[in-house]
């Protein structure tokens, strides 16, 4: 079974995610931060990381750059809620550091497992309802 | 004193003279007697000469060669206020004692003088008649012979000539009071022949001024006095001089020379006059050089105080103390589009006659000035026609020369462009704290609606799909969809969202906008389009260029509706050509595609129009739009460093113009961001962020 890390400040969001993933039958974990991120992802590491970009402690982006450093082949998928407080530049960096999807929340449940699906290779339709930014 | 002085010599030569004449006439009194009876007794003396004698007006004498009266006629009695000849030599035997004292030694000097010479005319003597008063008497005197030829007395003939000596001493004197007016005048006196205009005569002060000898002037004529300038000529000169002589006074300023070829301004007095019996023109010639100068001086401060007043921007008033305007200047003038002449007498009554409330507080304001004296400055709005200025307005005091208060003077500057500046300043400061709010919550927003959504689909899956509780949560669902659109157009307006400009052509994207729109015309709309071919590409999304069009052509369709009219969507280049820009609010200096987009629908007041790009502001009601539509619109072209600007009219319809630069001034992203200070000053609708 692919296992999955949830990255994420907010609370909510971490528990919906978890659930949601779950319930498609994926072994979910999660973490409130970048640091405790690469903490869990050193006990057992995940095959996907689906990570939020600001964050306290350890910021989205560089989570990812660190784990595309130690777990190169560990996907990752980065999300963002925008507003002036994100710009819309951060999500293409996060692309440019090696984020294999991004998205803009809220996010379209069949989207979200719909690239899981794609990047933890399943196979199915991958390109239809991408939102590409 | 002269006279004085020789007095002794004089009596001792007459005294000596008489001597001699009496020694060559030895008389004896016997003779004398005989002599002094020589007309009556005589041979050579008849009827008719006797008759002469006593018949004369004048007053005849006969002394014999010492002065003693021998006879006198009835007219000398009279004249010398005696009843009879024998009175007088009884009372005065001496006719030297019949002159004034002053006067004796020169009657005794005449007297010899006659004795000497034979015959004697015109001497003019003091006389004194019996009671003491003196006379002016003129007198001849002739040598009396006897027989043998020898002297033995003098007749005298005299004649009170008190009248004409007066006369003659009045004229004198006139003549010298004149003579000394005109030397002593502090104008240059010229006297002129009425007919030639030679000059004749020049008093001192022309030689002071002129710098010529008396002498040198005489031989001169006026143009040798004069610039030669035309109209400063002779030819000029005589005609003027003739003018004087047929009797008109003139009186003008002459560009004189002096010797030294010196110029100076003279102002020339011509007069006719008869000068001893001749027409003559008297010139009184006077030095204004100060004069001019200080003529000139006062012309050219006026000249610069009005240039001053007139080319400036401020308006410039004064008014009497009882409210009429006294002067006004240009930019008075052009507010109540009168010359500034025109004005002049004016009251703010006949002003503004449909304002009385503004009427009484000026007159108000006038009266605190005038009672305290002192300066004042207000604000107030002054309503011309259907625009109203508002002005900053200084009144203050005028006094005469004396102090005393004379008038109001004020100063206005119209502050109403300055006024919506700061308005349009502050709109726009209120957008971006929106702006800034809304993209901060954004974030925390998209979170809180993503649990929401991301719970509620969990929780369907697990709900009997069309049961109650499935359907509630339908909702749920359906709600926080629409607060996440929401949340999305917030973005856009705080322009957060990253976009992919490329270049365009606004003339495709128009048509395009118009075949979207076409389902939302109202049937009896027009729409009309003047794109210009050549307008150049702009750089920009093509979704937000849609975005743009599509909310301006769905406002003016809404503003519109059922009533119908025409929608006009122009497309041209504009070049701003540095700090004025249209409507005042600089764009920046470069090429813009000025889109155009204009409808005859209702309208708006100004307070809308104020607000219209603030986000949830809506005319709409309840249901027909977001309120976000323009603020999105705003932020859009802010972000391409373009400008946006409405214009609405109540009842005549509305109409935006929209700027964005074309590519190849396509403002760089940096200038965007680094140039937020030039952009707030931009105002409301300009600038980005």
């Amino acid at each position: 079974m692919a296992r999955i890390l949830v990255v994420d400040d907010d609370e909510q969001i971490r528990t919906m995610l978890v659930m949601t993933l779950e319930e498609a039958g994926y072994e979910a974990d999660e973490a409130a931060d970048g640091r405790a991120a690469i903490r869990k992802q050193r006990e057992k590491p995940a095959d996907l990381v689906i990570t939020d970009l600001i964050m306290p402690e350890k910021e989205g982006l560089e989570t990812i750059m660190d784990l595309r450093k130690e777990w190169p082949s560990t996907k990752i998928i980065a999300i963002s809620g925008g507003g002036r407080a994100v710009p819309g530049d951060y999500l293409l960096h996060a692309r440019h550091l090696g984020a294999a999807r991004v998205f803009r929340k809220p996010i379209e449940r069949s989207e979200l497992l719909g690239a899981v699906r794609e990047l933890l290779g399943e196979g199915a339709s991958l390109t239809k309802g991408r939102r590409s930014v | 004193m002269d006279r004085e002085e020789r007095e002794p010599a004089v009596t001792d030569r007459t005294g000596k003279e008489s001597e001699e004449t009496m020694t060559g006439g030895s008389l004896s009194q016997g003779d004398e007697r005989e002599a002094g009876r020589l007309c009556s007794r005589g041979t050579s003396c008849d009827d008719r000469l006797r008759a002469i004698f006593e018949a004369s007006a004048d007053g005849i004498a006969l002394l014999d060669p010492s002065g003693a009266i021998v006879e006198m006629n009835r007219s000398a009695c009279r004249l010398l206020g005696f009843g009879s000849p024998e009175e007088i030599i009884s009372t005065s035997p001496s006719a030297f004692d019949l002159v004034v004292p002053e006067e004796r030694h020169r009657v005794i000097a005449e007297f010899a003088r006659t004795v000497r010479d034979e015959i004697v005319r015109g001497v003019r003597l003091r006389v004194r008649r019996r009671d003491g008063s003196p006379f002016e008497a003129e007198w001849s005197g002739a040598v009396q012979r006897d027989k043998n030829g020898r002297k033995n007395g003098v007749v005298f003939v005299f004649r009170d000539i008190s009248d004409r000596a007066r006369a003659e001493s009045a004229l004198t004197e006139s003549e010298e009071t004149y003579r000394s007016i005109f030397r002593s005048a502090n104008d240059a006196i010229f006297v002129h022949d009425a007919e030639t205009g030679a000059i004749l005569d020049v008093n001192e002060k022309t030689v002071e001024l002129f710098g010529w000898s008396a002498d040198e002037i005489l031989a001169l004529q006026v143009v040798d006095l004069s610039s030669g300038e035309p109209p400063y000529t002779q030819e000029e000169a005589k005609k003027k001089v003739r003018a004087a002589a047929a009797g008109e006074p003139q009186i003008f300023e002459w560009r004189s020379k002096k010797k030294s070829g010196e110029f100076f301004w003279a102002e020339v007095n011509l007069k006719q006059a008869t000068i001893r019996g001749k027409p003559r023109i008297l010139a009184l010639v006077r030095d204004i050089t100060d004069r001019k100068r200080s003529e000139e001086e006062r012309r050219r401060t006026e000249r610069l105080l009005r240039d001053f007043m007139d080319h400036s921007p401020t308006f410039f008033w004064a008014k009497d103390l009882r409210g009429r305007l006294t002067m006004a200047n240009q930019a008075v003038a052009d507010l109540f589009r009168r010359s500034p002449e025109e004005l002049v007498g004016l009251t703010a009554r006949d002003l503004f006659p449909a304002n009385s409330k503004l009427v009484a507080e000026m007159e108000e304001q006038d009266l605190r000035v005038v009672e305290t004296g002192e300066a004042l400055s207000l604000e107030e709005s002054v309503v011309l026609g259907e625009a109203g200025r508002r002005v900053l307005i200084w009144k203050f005091p005028l006094r005469d020369a004396e102090g005393a208060l004379a008038g109001i003077g004020a100063a206005g500057l119209d502050v109403t462009e300055q006024r919506e500046l700061e308005e349009r300043l502050r709109q726009s400061q209120k957008l971006e704290a929106i702006g800034t709010f809304a993209g901060g919550i954004a974030h925390d927003f998209n979170n809180i609606i993503y649990s929401i959504l991301g719970f509620t689909e969990l929780a369907m899956d697990h709900t009997e799909k069309g049961s109650r509780p499935f359907r509630c949560l339908e909702q749920v669902r359906e709600a926080g969809a629409r607060a996440s659109d929401l949340v999305a157009q917030i973005l856009e307006f705080s322009r957060t969202r990253e976009t992919e400009r490329t270049p365009l052509r606004l003339q495709r994207m128009i048509h395009e906008a118009l075949r979207l729109a076409e389902g939302s015309r109202p049937p009896r709309v027009e729409v009309r389009t003047m794109l210009d071919p050549n307008c150049g590409e702009v750089l920009a999304d093509p979704t937000e260029i849609h975005q743009v069009l599509l909310n301006l052509v769905a406002n003016a369709f809404h503003a519109m509706g059922e009533r119908g009219g025409t929608l006009a969507i122009r497309l041209e280049e504009y070049f701003a050509g540095g700090a004025g820009g249209p409507r005042g609010a600089g764009l920046d200096h470069g090429s813009y595609a000025r889109l155009t987009v204009e409808d005859t629908g209702h309208g708006m007041d100004p307070s809308t129009v104020r607000r219209i790009f603030e986000p949830y502001f809506t005319t709409k009601g309840v249901g027909e739009g977001t309120g976000l539509g323009l603020a999105t619109v705003h932020g859009i072209v802010r972000a391409m460093g373009g400008a946006i600007f409405v214009e609405s009219e109540i009842g005549r319809g509305t109409r935006f113009d929209v700027y964005l630069p074309l590519v190849s001034d396509a403002p760089a992203r940096d200038r965007e961001t680094a140039n937020d200070k030039g952009e707030a000053e931009r105002g409301a609708h300009t600038g980005r962020g």
